[in-house]
C-alpha cells in the first residue's frame, strides 16, 4: 500500500441549482517521500484535490488515505487534528500573519503540533537566519514564501502541500523557492505535493499528474527528475 | 444607476446584521439625543398650558396692613395690568393639621377639577386631591385671622390640584406647626373681613407667552416696575388711612372715657350728699332721743319723789291710826274681830232687849249699853273705815309705782332701740362712706388708666409702621422655581449623555462604512474601471446610508420621544404634583434632525468611499496591501514581554495594529461601564438616603404633635408618656422656616432641643466640621446641605424667615450630616435668646418598645386629644422611597440604554474584527487550529480590550457618577455620593456577559468561515 492513496475520489459543490463537479473519479497514489507535481489548467480540479488531501474539504464519494488513515472518513474536528500534525501548507499569496515576526509566524504553526522541529533552525536552514525577527512586511516575496515553507516544515508534516508556491514570484525568486522544496524534499524525506499550471515545473517532480476538467489525464513518472538549476525558464 | 440602488438593496439583504447595527445605532443615538433633549421642552410646554389654562397669576400682592378697595381700584388704573382680582386666604387647622383655605376665583388660579363638581353652597368646599376623598367633612378648629370665616364645616364635593401648589412641599404656614400641610378653596361668600389679604394680578400679554422664558420674565418685569413704584404710594395712602382711623378710635375712646369718669363723679358726689344728710338725721335724731330720755328721767323723778310723798303722807296717816288703835287699845288686827264681838255683843243686847220690854230694868241699862255699844260700834266702823281707806291708799301708791316703774322702763326701752337703730344707721354710713372713698380711688385710678391708655394709644399711632406691600411673583408659588430648575437640570444630563452617544454613533457607522467600502473595493474597482463616475459609486453607498439613516431615525425619534421625556416626568411626580405631560412631536425638529444625521452620514460615507476612490481603478482592483505588522513597545520592556505567552504577544501585537478599532471598543466599553456605574451608582446614591436619614440620623421612632404645648404638671400627659410603649422621650419645639438661597426659598425646620445631653438617643449628629460633636451652647447647628447652599460655613449667621416675613439671623455653631430637608436645632437658651420669646415645647421626640403597635399609640393619645397627630419614623422611610422610587425608571434607562450601547458597539467592533482578519482566521484553520484556538486567538484581544475599558470605563463611571449627582440632586436632598461595591461588580459583569454574548453570536460566523478563502488573492 502506497504512503498515499486517492481511490475513485468525486467532488462536487452545488451552487444553487447548478451541480458542478469539480474532481471526478480520481486516483492515484503517492509514495512516501516523493516530490509530486500536480500540474493542470485553470480549473482543471487541482486546487479541489489540495483541498480534499489537505483535510479542508470533504469529498463527495471514494476514499483518501494518508499514512494508513482513511480522511476521507475523519470527523470536522479529527480533520482539524489531521490538518494540525499531518499536513504542512505553502500558500500561493504566502498567507503570513502580518502582525508576526518570521520566527513568531513559525512558532504559531509550531506552537500547536505534536512533534515540531525547532523554529530557529527550520528558519536557517532555509536562508532567514539574519530575518527571523523581521515582519513579513519587512521582507520580500520570495522570503516570505521562504517564511511560509518554514512554517509549513517546521510542523514535521506528513505530506507538504504548496499551491502555486511560485505564482506570486518573479522566475528568479520562483526557482530559489522550487530550490528549496526540492532540497527539503530530498533532505528531510518530505513528501511533498506541489499544485502548479507551470509544465516546466514538472520536470523536478518524481512523478507529475496531469489533471484537466476533473479527471486524471496522465500520471507520469520522471525517471531521472532534474535540479532546479537545470529548468530552463 | 438604477443597478447601483439595486446593489444596495441586496448588500442590506445579503449582510441584514450590518444594515440592522447601523439602523440601530442610528436609532439609539438619536432616540437618546432627541429624547432628552424634547425633555425639557415638553415639560415647559406641559407647564405653561396648565398655568394658561387656570389663569395662574402673575402677581400676588400682600400688605400687612390689609388690602382695600381702593387698592384694587389703583392697581386696574396700571397700564400693563390684565387683571386684578381680590381675594381672601387664611391659614386654618382641621384636624390638627395646617391648612390654607382660599376663596374661589373665577378668573384666577383656578383649579384642576379632577373628581367631583365645584361647590354650589357656601358649606361646600373644594379639596387637595392629594388628601382628601369626597364626602370627606373639614371642621376648622382654629384661624390665623379669628373670625374670617363665616362657616367652619365644609362638606368636600371636588378634588382638585392647584396651579398654586407644584410642590408637594406646600410651604410654610402661619399657624400651627407652621408647615402648611395642604389647600382647600371654598366660596368666597364664607370671608368676612374688613379687608382683602391678597391681590392677584396678572399681567397684559404674559398669557401669550412661555412661562420660564425671558419674554415672559421681560412682560412680566414691566407690570412688577409699575407696581413697585404704585406699592409706596399705596402704602403711605394705606398708613394715613389707618393712622386716622386709630386717632378717630383714640378720639372716640377719650370721650367715652371721660364721660364715664364724669358719670362716676356725679354718682360719687351724690352719695357723698346721702351720706351727709343721714349723719345730720342721725344727729337730731340723737338729740331728740336724749330729750326724750331727759324727760322721762324727769318724770321718773317726779313721779318717785310724788309717790314718796303720798307714802309718807300715808305713813303719818297710819302712824296716827295705829296710836289712835293703840289709845283705843285696839291693834288692826283686833280691829275686826273686836267689831266682830261688838256686834255679837249688840245682837245679843238686842235680843236681850227685845226679850225684855221697855221697862225691864234692865231693860234701860240694857238699853243704854246699848247705846253705849252702838257708839262704840260706829267709833270702830269709823277705824275700819279708816284702815281701809288707808290700805285701798296704800295699794294705789303701790299701783302708782308700779306703773311709773313700768311705763319708764318701757320709754328706756324705746330709746334703746332708736339708739341702736341710730347705731346701725351711722354704721350704714360709715360704710358708704368708705364705699365713697373707695370709689373715689377707684375713679382716679381709672382716670390715670384711662389718660395713660389714651397716652400709649397715641404713643402707640405715632409708631404705628407703615404698611408694607410684598410684590410676590409666580415664584412664591413653592415648586413654580424648583420644578423648572429640575427640568433644566434633566437639560444637563441631556446635555452630556447625547454627545457621548453622538460620538460614539458617528465612530461606529464610520467604521462600518469604511469597513464596508474596504470589503467593497474589488466591486469599487471594476465599476471605476467600468467607467462609473465616483459620484454614482459614492451614490450607491449614500443610498444604503439613507435607508438605514431614515428607518433609524424614525425608530429613534418616535421612541425616543414619547419614552425618554415620560420616564423622566413620572419622576417629578414624587415631589410635584403635575399635570399629565404633553408629548410634543414636532416636525420642524424632527425633520432637522433626520437631515443633520443624514448630512454627517453622509459624510461618513463619502469619506469612506473616498478614501479608495482617490486611487486609480488598476490600484483599486488590486488587493489592499495588508496592514503592516511592527514591534509595539510593549517588546521594548524586556521584562514584561519575555514573560508574555506566545499567544500574549500575538494579542499584543494586535491590540496595537489595530489601533481605530481599538480606541473603538476602549471608548465603547469605556462609555458603557461609565453609564453602567452611573446608573447603579445613582441607585446607590438614593435607594441608601431613607436608611441613613431616617436610621441613624434621625433615629427616634415617633413625633407627636402636642395640642397644647408641653407641660410637665399635665398629669393626663404625664401618664400616657409614662407608659410602657415609650421608652425614651424628650419633648422638642419644631416649626417650620423659610431660608433664601441663591434666589430660591427654602423650607427648613427649626428645632429646639430640651436637652443636650440626652439628644443621642433620638438624634445623631456628626459633625462635618468637626471631630467630634459637641452640641453647641450657643448658637445653632445646622445641617450640610443647607450650609452649602448658603455657602456659610461655622461663625457666619443664617437668616431665616417666619410666615410672616419675620427675620431672625442666628450665628451657627455646628454643622452636621444630613441627607434629606434642612435642619436648624439648637437649644433652649439658644432659642430664648435669640427669639426672645419663652420656649414652648410643642412636640414630642419618643422612642417606643418594640411591642408598641403604632395604630393603637396613635389612637390612645389621639383620642385622650394630647396630640393633633403622630408622626412614626418607620412611615417616613416609606415615603420617602417612594418619593425617590422615580429616580430608579431613570437609573433603569440609563442601565438599558447603555447595555444596548455595550451590544451594539461589541457587536459591531467583533463583526469587523473578523470581517478585516477572515484571511489570517482562514490560515489558522488551515494550519490547524481548532475552533476554539481560533475564538480564543480572535476574542483574547477584545476581551482584553474590554477589561482594559471597563477599567477605565469605571474610574470615568466615578465622575461621571459625581456630576449627575451633582446635578440631580435636589435642592432639599443632599445624595450618598459614594458607589457601592456591588454596583462596581455589577457594571463589570454586564459588560463581559454582552461581551461574551458577542462572542458566541460571532462565533457561529467564524466557525462559517471557509479555509478556501486562505488560497484566494487578497481582494
Amino acid at each position: 500500500m502506497s504512503y498515499i492513496e486517492l481511490k475513485n475520489v468525486k467532488k462536487e459543490y452545488i451552487m444553487g441549482e447548478v451541480k458542478i463537479i469539480a474532481a471526478h473519479d480520481v486516483s492515484f497514489e503517492i509514495e512516501k517521500g516523493e516530490l509530486v507535481v500536480i500540474l493542470g489548467p485553470s480549473g482543471a480540479g487541482k486546487t479541489t484535490i489540495l483541498n480534499l488531501l489537505g483535510g479542508m474539504d470533504n469529498a463527495t464519494s471514494g476514499s483518501i488515505i494518508v499514512d494508513g488513515e482513511e480522511i476521507t472518513k475523519l470527523k470536522r474536528k479529527e480533520l482539524i487534528g489531521y490538518r494540525r500534525n499531518s499536513i504542512g501548507f505553502v500558500f500561493q499569496f504566502y498567507n503570513l500573519v502580518q502582525n508576526l515576526t518570521a520566527l513568531e509566524n513559525v512558532e504559531l504553526a509550531v506552537q500547536i503540533c505534536k512533534n515540531p522541529l525547532d523554529p530557529k533552525t527550520v528558519l536557517e536552514q532555509v536562508g532567514l537566519k539574519d530575518r527571523i525577527n523581521n515582519f513579513p512586511a519587512q521582507l520580500s516575496g520570495g522570503e516570505q514564501q521562504r517564511v511560509s515553507i518554514a512554517r509549513a516544515i517546521a510542523k514535521n508534516p506528513k505530506l507538504l502541500l504548496c499551491d502555486e508556491p511560485t505564482g506570486a514570484l518573479d522566475s528568479k525568486t520562483g526557482i530559489k523557492i522550487l530550490e528549496l522544496l526540492q532540497k527539503s524534499c530530498r533532505e528531510l524525506g518530505m513528501t511533498t505535493i506541489i499544485i502548479t499550471h507551470n509544465a516546466i515545473i514538472s520536470e523536478i517532480a518524481d512523478k507529475v499528474i496531469r489533471l484537466k476538467n476533473g479527471t486524471i489525464e496522465e500520471i507520469k513518472k520522471n525517471r531521472k527528475p532534474k535540479n532546479v538549476k537545470e529548468l530552463d525558464w | 444607476m438604477r443597478l447601483l440602488y439595486k446593489l444596495s438593496f441586496t448588500k442590506m439583504r445579503k449582510n441584514i446584521g450590518r444594515f440592522l447595527s447601523v439602523l440601530f445605532i442610528v436609532a439609539l443615538g438619536v432616540g437618546f439625543f432627541a429624547g432628552l433633549r424634547e425633555t425639557t421642552p415638553d415639560i415647559e410646554t406641559t407647564l405653561d398650558n396648565y398655568y394658561d389654562e387656570h389663569n395662574l397669576m402673575d402677581f400676588k400682592i400682600v400688605s400687612t396692613g390689609g388690602l382695600t378697595e381702593d387698592d384694587v381700584t389703583s392697581l386696574k388704573e396700571l397700564e400693563n395690568v390684565e387683571k386684578v382680582i381680590p381675594s381672601y386666604s387664611v391659614d386654618v387647622l382641621i384636624s390638627g393639621e395646617e391648612i390654607r383655605v382660599h376663596a374661589i376665583e373665577e378668573e384666577i388660579n383656578n383649579v384642576a377639577l379632577k373628581e367631583g363638581r365645584m361647590p354650589e353652597k357656601n358649606n361646600e368646599c373644594i379639596a387637595d386631591s392629594t388628601k382628601y376623598q369626597i364626602g370627606d367633612t373639614l371642621t376648622i378648629t382654629k384661624e390665623s385671622i379669628e373670625g374670617i370665616l363665616t362657616t367652619k364645616e365644609y362638606k368636600v364635593v371636588g378634588l382638585a390640584d392647584s396651579p398654586l401648589y407644584l410642590s408637594r412641599q406646600m410651604g410654610i404656614a402661619s399657624i400651627g406647626t407652621g408647615e402648611l400641610e395642604s389647600f382647600i378653596y371654598v366660596p368666597r361668600e364664607n370671608f368676612n373681613y374688613e379687608y382683602y389679604t391678597e391681590i392677584y394680578l396678572t399681567a397684559k400679554g404674559t398669557q401669550g407667552e412661555i412661562a420660564y422664558e425671558d419674554s415672559y420674565e421681560e412682560l412680566a418685569n414691566i407690570l412688577l416696575a409699575e407696581l413697585e413704584e404704585l406699592a409706596p404710594i399705596r402704602e403711605t395712602k394705606r398708613y394715613e388711612e389707618i393712622l386716622e382711623e386709630a386717632t378717630i378710635e383714640i378720639r372716640k375712646i377719650e370721650t367715652e372715657a371721660n364721660e364715664e369718669i364724669a358719670k362716676a363723679e356725679e354718682e360719687l358726689n351724690n352719695a357723698l350728699q346721702e351720706i351727709n344728710n343721714g349723719r345730720t338725721e342721725i344727729e337730731n335724731a340723737k338729740t331728740e332721743l336724749n330729750n326724750t330720755e331727759n324727760a322721762l328721767n324727769k318724770q321718773e323723778k317726779n313721779g318717785l319723789t310724788e309717790i314718796n310723798n303720798a307714802r309718807t303722807t300715808w305713813e303719818q296717816n297710819y302712824n296716827l291710826f295705829i296710836a289712835t288703835l293703840n289709845n283705843a287699845g285696839l291693834t288692826i288686827d283686833t280691829l275686826q274681830s273686836t267689831l266682830d264681838a261688838l256686834n255679837s255683843q249688840i245682837a245679843n243686847i238686842e235680843e236681850i232687849l227685845n226679850t225684855l220690854p221697855e221697862d225691864d230694868p234692865n231693860y234701860a241699862t240694857y238699853k243704854a249699853t246699848l247705846d253705849s255699844l252702838n257708839i262704840e260700834k260706829a267709833n270702830l266702823e269709823t277705824l275700819i273705815a279708816t284702815k281701809e281707806t288707808l290700805e285701798s291708799s296704800r295699794e294705789e301708791i303701790d299701783t302708782n309705782e308700779t306703773n311709773l316703774k313700768e311705763q319708764i322702763a318701757s320709754a328706756r326701752k324705746e330709746i334703746a332701740s332708736a339708739r341702736s337703730e341710730i347705731e346701725s344707721n351711722e354704721n350704714e354710713l360709715d360704710t358708704a362712706y368708705t364705699e365713697y372713698l373707695n370709689g373715689v380711688n377707684a375713679l382716679n385710678e381709672q382716670k390715670e388708666e384711662v389718660e395713660r391708655e389714651i397716652a400709649d394709644a397715641k404713643k402707640a399711632l405715632e409708631e404705628i409702621e407703615k404698611p408694607q406691600w410684598y410684590l410676590l411673583d409666580r415664584t412664591d408659588n413653592n415648586g413654580y422655581s424648583s420644578v423648572w430648575d429640575d427640568a433644566l437640570k434633566v437639560d444637563a444630563i441631556a446635555g452630556i449623555f447625547p454627545i457621548f452617544f453622538i460620538i460614539v454613533v458617528a465612530l461606529m457607522c464610520f467604521n462600518t462604512m469604511n469597513r464596508m467600502v474596504e470589503e467593497e473595493r474589488g466591486e469599487i474597482g471594476i465599476l471605476t474601471s467600468l467607467g462609473y463616475g465616483n459620484f454614482s459609486i459614492i451614490n450607491g453607498y449614500l443610498f444604503y446610508i439613507f435607508f438605514a439613516t431614515v428607518i433609524g431615525v424614525t425608530v429613534g425619534l418616535l421612541v425616543g420621544y414619547t419614552l425618554i421625556p415620560n420616564v423622566i416626568y413620572s419622576i417629578y411626580n414624587a415631589n410635584y404634583i403635575l399635570p399629565k405631560l404633553g408629548i410634543n412631536m414636532k416636525l420642524l425638529p424632527f425633520f432637522i434632525i433626520i437631515l443633520i444625521t443624514l448630512g454627517l452620514m453622509s459624510i461618513i460615507a463619502i469619506v469612506s468611499c473616498l478614501k479608495e476612490l482617490k486611487l486609480v481603478p488598476a490600484e483599486i482592483l488590486r488587493p489592499a496591501s495588508p496592514k503592516k505588522g511592527k514591534k509595539v513597545f510593549l517588546e521594548h520592556i524586556k521584562f514584561i514581554w519575555k514573560r508574555l505567552s506566545f499567544t500574549g504577544k500575538v494579542t499584543a501585537r494586535n491590540m496595537f495594529r489595530y489601533k481605530k478599532r481599538i480606541i473603538m471598543t476602549i471608548l465603547g466599553v469605556v462609555g458603557s461601564t461609565a453609564l453602567l456605574l452611573t446608573g447603579f451608582g445613582l441607585r446607590d446614591s438614593i435607594s441608601g438616603l431613607a436608611d441613613l436619614q431616617y436610621g441613624k440620623i434621625n433615629h427616634y421612632d415617633a413625633l407627636l404633635v402636642l395640642t397644647n404645648s408641653y407641660s410637665e404638671t399635665n398629669t393626663e400627659l404625664s401618664e400616657h408618656l409614662a407608659s410602657e410603649e415609650i421608652t425614651e422621650y424628650m419633648p422638642i419645639y419644631q416649626a417650620s422656616f423659610t431660608f433664601e438661597a441663591n434666589s430660591l426659598s427654602h423650607d427648613v425646620y427649626l428645632i429646639a432641643i430640651s436637652s443636650s445631653d440626652e439628644i443621642d438617643e433620638f438624634i445623631t449628629f456628626n459633625s462635618k466640621v468637626n471631630d467630634e460633636f459637641v452640641f453647641p451652647e450657643d448658637g445653632v447647628v445646622i445641617s450640610e446641605k443647607m450650609a452649602s447652599l448658603l455657602d456659610v460655613e461655622i461663625g457666619d449667621f443664617i437668616k431665616l424667615r417666619n410666615s410672616n416675613n419675620e427675620l431672625v439671623v442666628l450665628p451657627i455653631s455646628e454643622i452636621v450630616e444630613n441627607y434629606t430637608m434642612h435642619y436648624v436645632y439648637m437649644n433652649e437658651a439658644t432659642y430664648e435668646k435669640y427669639f426672645e420669646t419663652e420656649l414652648e415645647y410643642n412636640m414630642i421626640m419618643a422612642n417606643l418598645s418594640d411591642e408598641a403597635n403604632h395604630d393603637d399609640l396613635a389612637s390612645k393619645w389621639m383620642d385622650a386629644g394630647l396630640i393633633s397627630t403622630i408622626n412614626f419614623t418607620e412611615d417616613n422611610i416609606e415615603i420617602f422611597d417612594n418619593m425617590v422610587g422615580g429616580l430608579n425608571l431613570i437609573v433603569l434607562l440609563i442601565i438599558s440604554a447603555s447595555c444596548m450601547l455595550a451590544f451594539i458597539v461589541l457587536y459591531n467592533l467583533t463583526t469587523i474584527n473578523i470581517a478585516e482578519r477572515i484571511r489570517e482566521i482562514s490560515t489558522l484553520k488551515v494550519l490547524g487550529f481548532y475552533d476554539k484556538e481560533v475564538s480564543s486567538y480572535v476574542y483574547r484581544e477584545t476581551l482584553f480590550l474590554t477589561i482594559i475599558g471597563i477599567i477605565l470605563g469605571l474610574v470615568a463611571g466615578i465622575f461621571l457618577h459625581m456630576y449627575v449627582i451633582n446635578v440631580a440632586e435636589t435642592d432639599n436632598i443632599l445624595f450618598l455620593h459614594d458607589i457601592l461595591w456591588p454596583s462596581y461588580i455589577y457594571s463589570f459583569l454586564i459588560i463581559v456577559f454582552f461581551t461574551i454574548i458577542v462572542q458566541i453570536i460571532t462565533n457561529r460566523r467564524l466557525k462559517k468561515i471557509d479555509m478556501v478563502e486562505s488560497l484566494k488573492s487578497v481582494e
